[in-house]
């Protein structure tokens, strides 16, 4: 015979139709023989359809469709962004090959240009690195003024 | 493969808004990070394995790991929801006014529940996923889902019976 706590979290499986069939039969003779587990399986049961009725916090169809279009646009953007980007880098790389393989230019103007324009791109690469890192955590980041 | 943008606009996204609204408590943070999860999923959409389940199951998995995201960070910045009006449990500005009493007692019910068991009953009683899903997206064994949903489901059930007549 089967014991009220061998059945007990079985309860919701049968509730959801989630059991194997021998557990299945095993819940459903038991419970025809349990008031306490029948009248438990009745609150599971009315429990799991009024959450089911509930507004959980859905979200309207129409809000969604714009959310996503929204993120669609958003990630063109990314995109174009990154080609822009990607784009200029190749044009300053090849500009400072050129620069540095030109013989009409003394070396020690080489020098100097290479280090000063290698200084600013770390202090560049160096601020973005931490405006990244503390856009991650920023609350204020979507705030519409 | 990639899944299908077009199902994700019309199939999981209003449901998805729900957990997060369950797991954060808070409407705007929801939304936020639902707005993020979005993004996410139209980034790495090419990671999308079919053989670890349904587009729905991925997006939500995606949803609730940046639910996570959301609280660790609460919990690093100390922060309380003090903002009674947007938690779920409080008024609902814009909501038609519940007629329903025992509605009324369910959602504030609900509401006083951990996380964790608005998470699965969302999950499961709201969003029907199944045993099998649900495992999916928290990332629990298949044996626990079921244990763990009862424990709910008793919590709910012993906090609703006080309003029994």
């Amino acid at each position: 015979m089967t014991h009220c706590d061998e059945v007990g979290e079985m309860l919701s499986g049968y509730v959801d139709g989630e059991l194997t069939q021998a557990s299945e039969q095993q819940v459903r003779v038991h419970v025809e023989t349990c008031e306490n587990c029948k009248e438990t399986l009745a609150d599971l049961t009315a429990i799991r359809e009024k959450v089911q009725d509930l507004n959980l916090g859905e979200m309207r169809s129409d809000e969604w469709e714009d959310r996503v279009k929204d993120a669609m646009t958003t990630r063109s953007r990314n995109i174009g962004w990154m080609l822009f980007v990607g784009g200029v880098g190749v044009l300053c790389a090849y500009g400072v090959w050129a620069f540095l393989t030109d013989d009409s230019v003394s070396p020690i103007v080489r020098v100097a240009w290479s280090a000063m324009w290698g200084g600013l791109a770390t202090l560049f690469l160096s601020v973005l690195r931490e405006r990244l890192i503390k856009s991650k955590d920023d609350k204020y980041n979507d705030v519409e003024i | 493969m990639r899944p299908d943008v077009a199902s994700l606009l019309e199939g999981v996204g209003p449901g998805a808004h729900a957990l997060a609204t369950q797991i954060l408590g808070n409407r705007d943070e929801a939304a936020d990070a639902v707005q993020d999860a979005l993004r996410a999923a139209l980034e790495n959409a090419g990671r999308f394995d079919p053989a670890l389940g349904e587009q729905n199951t991925w997006f939500l998995t995606i949803v609730r790991n940046r639910c996570i995201d959301i609280v660790r960070r609460r919990v690093r910045r100390a922060e309380e929801v003090i903002d009674e009006s947007q938690h779920v449990g409080g008024s609902e500005p814009g909501l038609a006014v519940e007629q329903d009493e025992m509605v009324a007692h369910l959602r504030r019910e609900l509401a006083q529940l951990k996380p964790d068991q608005r998470e699965i009953l969302t999950l499961r009683d709201y969003l029907g996923l199944s045993y099998t899903e649900i495992a999916v997206v928290t990332g629990i064994a298949d044996g626990t889902v079921m244990s763990r949903l009862h424990r709910a489901r008793m919590a709910l059930v012993a906090r609703m019976r006080r309003y029994r007549t």
